[in-house]
């Protein structure tokens, strides 16, 4: 057997070309093979991360019918002792609640529809990166904005409005009476005083305006730089339009077009009072200590939420299955390229083989003659193969590390093709690798199975040569 | 003489009845709807209104004064509300295809886009086109005569009741699928609304909505319905119920009347 090893590492050296050049491909096609799919799997990490990290969190909480619909009125109840029981949930990194709307934002003689979101400044750094995304001004404030409680009219109040409405109706009538005759009559003096007055208290104004954030293209439409005050004209959850002043603390860019275009971000207390919506949320965004566990602990929290309120917990995957899908079929085309890479290395084997065994049938009769049996034979050749693909699968793999490593260290750099996002998350101008037992495990295994499943041919023609023929006809 | 009355009153009818045969598709239905839809406007009017809004989540009342003018080939309409003391002095006016919005507490106007003339007013079931009356169901729709009966309405008596199917033309810039209105003809052939049946999809079964008019009133020297009901079949027990309690025709108003001085 040893003398079998010997020999054939022997015959790989008597025509050295040959074996550099398959051995070269061999390792080429290796090295390149772990590269791309240390790429791949730094794409998909990406992917993920920007998904999860940008806005979506590793898990979200909602209103089991909050996602298919985006009502209003479908909130989870009670935020903030539910927020802190599954922020003690074990696997648990932090939690935020988070709150949307949609208003028209307006500034000079310019009006946009946005969406509103609520976001708590503090918990939701420790979820997202949505703080870091500041371009311009700064993130909202940490504290809400100091707004006093709206307090219910009292009998005599409610009393002293409807005669202010009767008192107006009046004045309408009158309006309505003279549009024939004199210009209008102004309306009575006090009514919009005593108004006032009423209406600070059932539904008080903010001490100062509330802090809002606005994505960058919807600043640049609006015009509005940060300390601009601007009004939001708003529904709320009994159905009442109304306006307020807002101010311009901060310009956001996601990298994603709709939510630079049309959100708005505000502290979630603000926008809880703005809509009527106190102590609720339309979600939860869980940031989890191991991302690969989301699944698990999405349906842990489906149960220790059960038995209260109907919640619905979902985890990234199957909040954003279009990345997924994205992942799986970047994966898939990896998967085929890879093959195809290899298939490519298998018939150079192939050949090498066969013209390496075609070569010394002379030689292959002699041993036969001499003693050597025919598995002997396929043996010999089989080892041949087995030599050659090991040491250039080393090579290989020395240059797959090397490739993974540079593009770890430094990455590739895509910026020369333009920005770009895949399915809304935007992808990092610099791609990084990411080393992976699998992305190297799977490049060798199937080299080394290809490699042997394309020498199995020479070998068998190998031991078949009758040895009196093979000596003769050469 | 009599000869000739005896002749010429059989030929009348007859003539009036060959008239009437050959008139099922010629019956001015488009004009009869135009005049029904502009019943509670005139060229211009003013009125006080309440409206009373029954939701799920909410019922509430506002009180209403409401200016329109259609004069022009784009109408225009001005909405103040009146009370309740969080929205006194709100007003929604709508001048071309421009809705502006304004509010008291922080003396700004807001200028929206027509894009929002499908949205409710101010949480009720109406929508701002309702009350804008942007969307003109004289005009864009083929009309069909589904039903014609005579009847009794309180108020005016003798009436003859239509049912009319109205389809959008293929290219015309409607939200609905076919609405079916139901009007009627007085002694005096002044057609009333009775009631409309909004569909989304043509061949829907249910109305998305359904608008009626109803206690007759006289106001301002002529007989109209003073009440305006929207229900939505699908959410029972909701509604939008407009009550006219001032109605004044052709009125002077100006552009200055829609202006933005007049919102303050």
């Amino acid at each position: 057997m040893n003398a079998i090893a010997r020999i054939a590492f022997r015959n790989l050296g008597r025509n050295r070309r040959r074996s550099l050049i398959t051995g070269a491909g061999i390792a080429l096609g290796v090295g390149m093979c772990i590269a791309v799919l240390g790429i791949m799997e730094g794409l998909s990490a990406e992917l993920i991360n920007g998904t999860t990290d940008g806005q979506l969190g590793h898990i979200q909480v909602h209103h089991p019918d909050y996602l298919s619909r985006r009502q209003l009125l479908k909130t989870v109840q009670q935020a903030p002792a539910l927020s802190e029981k599954v922020a003690a949930q074990p696997g648990i990194a932090a939690v935020s609640g988070r709150l949307y709307g949609w208003a028209y934002l307006s500034y000079r003689q310019r009006a946009i529809g946005v969406q509103l979101l609520g976001v708590d400044p503090v918990h939701e750094g420790a979820v997202t990166r949505m703080p870091l995304q500041i371009v311009a001004g700064g993130f909202l404030p940490a504290a809400p904005t100091p707004w006093p409680a709206g307090k219910q009219l009292t009998e005599a109040q409610a009393a002293q409005d409807r005669a202010l409405t009767e008192q107006a109706i009046a004045s309408a009538f009158d309006q309505i009476e003279q549009l024939d005759a004199a210009p209008t009559a102004a309306a009575p003096a006090g009514l919009a005083a005593q108004t006032q007055a009423i209406v600070e208290q059932i539904a008080p104004t903010p001490s100062k305006p509330p802090a809002v954030v606005l994505g960058n293209k919807l600043a640049r439409n609006l015009g509005v730089r940060p300390g601009d005050l601007v009004t939001v004209l708003y529904e709320n959850a009994q159905g009442a339009q109304l306006s307020l002043q807002v101010q311009v603390v901060g310009i956001s860019r996601t990298g994603t077009d709709l939510l630079d275009r049309t959100r708005a971000l505000l502290h979630l207390a603000d926008l809880q009072q703005m809509l009527g919506l106190q102590e609720q949320v339309h979600e939860l965004a869980i940031r989890v200590q191991q991302p690969q566990q989301a699944q698990a602990l999405a349906a842990g929290l489906q149960q220790v939420l059960s038995g209260g309120q109907d919640l619905s917990v979902q985890d990234w995957a199957a909040l954003r299955p279009d990345i997924l899908a994205l992942i799986t079929s970047n994966r898939m085309l990896m998967g085929s390229l890879v093959f195809i890479v290899f298939l490519i290395a298998g018939s150079g084997v192939l050949n090498t083989m066969l013209m390496s065994v075609l070569e010394r049938q002379k030689e292959l009769s002699m041993m036969k003659a001499l003693g050597l049996s025919a598995p002997g034979v396929t043996w010999l050749v089989l080892l041949e193969t087995l030599l050659l693909t090991l040491l250039a699968t080393a090579a290989g793999l020395v240059l797959g590390l090397g490739l993974i490593l540079y593009l770890q260290q430094v990455g590739w750099d895509i910026r020369s093709f333009g920005e770009f996002s895949l399915s809304g998350v935007e992808v990092a101008p610099v791609l990084r690798a990411e080393l992976t037992a699998s992305g190297v495990v799977i490049p060798l295994v199937a080299m080394w199975l290809i490699a042997i499943l394309a020498a199995l041919h020479p070998a068998i023609r190998a031991a078949r040569i009758s040895p009196a023929l093979g000596m003769r006809s050469a | 003489m009599a000869t000739y009355r005896t002749l010429t009153v059989p030929l009348a009818l007859l003539l009036s009845l060959a008239a009437h045969a050959s008139a099922a598709d010629s019956l001015p239905l488009q004009q009869w709807i135009k005049q029904a839809e502009t019943i509670l406007r005139g060229d211009t009017s003013a009125a006080i209104m309440s409206m009373k809004i029954k939701k799920e989540a909410y019922q509430r009342e506002y009180d209403l004064m409401v200016l329109t003018d259609d004069r022009a080939e784009s109408s225009k309409v001005l909405i103040k509300m009146l009370g309740p003391a969080l929205w006194r002095g709100n007003a929604t006016v709508k001048v071309d295809d421009k809705i502006s919005f304004y509010d008291p507490r922080n003396s700004r106007v807001t200028v929206m886009g027509s894009s929002m003339l499908g949205d409710n007013w101010m949480g009720s079931h109406f929508s701002n086109d309702d009350l804008m009356r942007e969307t003109d169901l004289s005009r864009h729709y083929d009309y069909q005569l589904l039903q014609q009966q005579t009847g009794q309405e309180e108020g005016i008596g003798a009436v003859r009741h239509y049912t009319i199917k109205l389809s959008p033309k293929p290219t015309a810039p409607v939200a609905w699928g076919k609405v079916v209105y139901q009007l009627y003809l007085d002694g005096q052939q002044r057609a009333y609304p009775k009631q409309l049946d909004y569909f989304q999809r043509a061949d829907d079964a249910q109305a998305a909505r359904t608008l009626s008019y109803s206690a007759l009133k006289a106001m301002d020297g002529k007989t109209v319905p003073t009440r305006m009901t929207m229900l939505l079949p699908a959410k029972r027990g909701e509604f939008t119920e407009i009550e006219y309690r001032k109605l004044k025709f052709n009125v002077k108003v100006s552009a200055e009347n829609f202006g933005e001085r007049a919102l303050q």
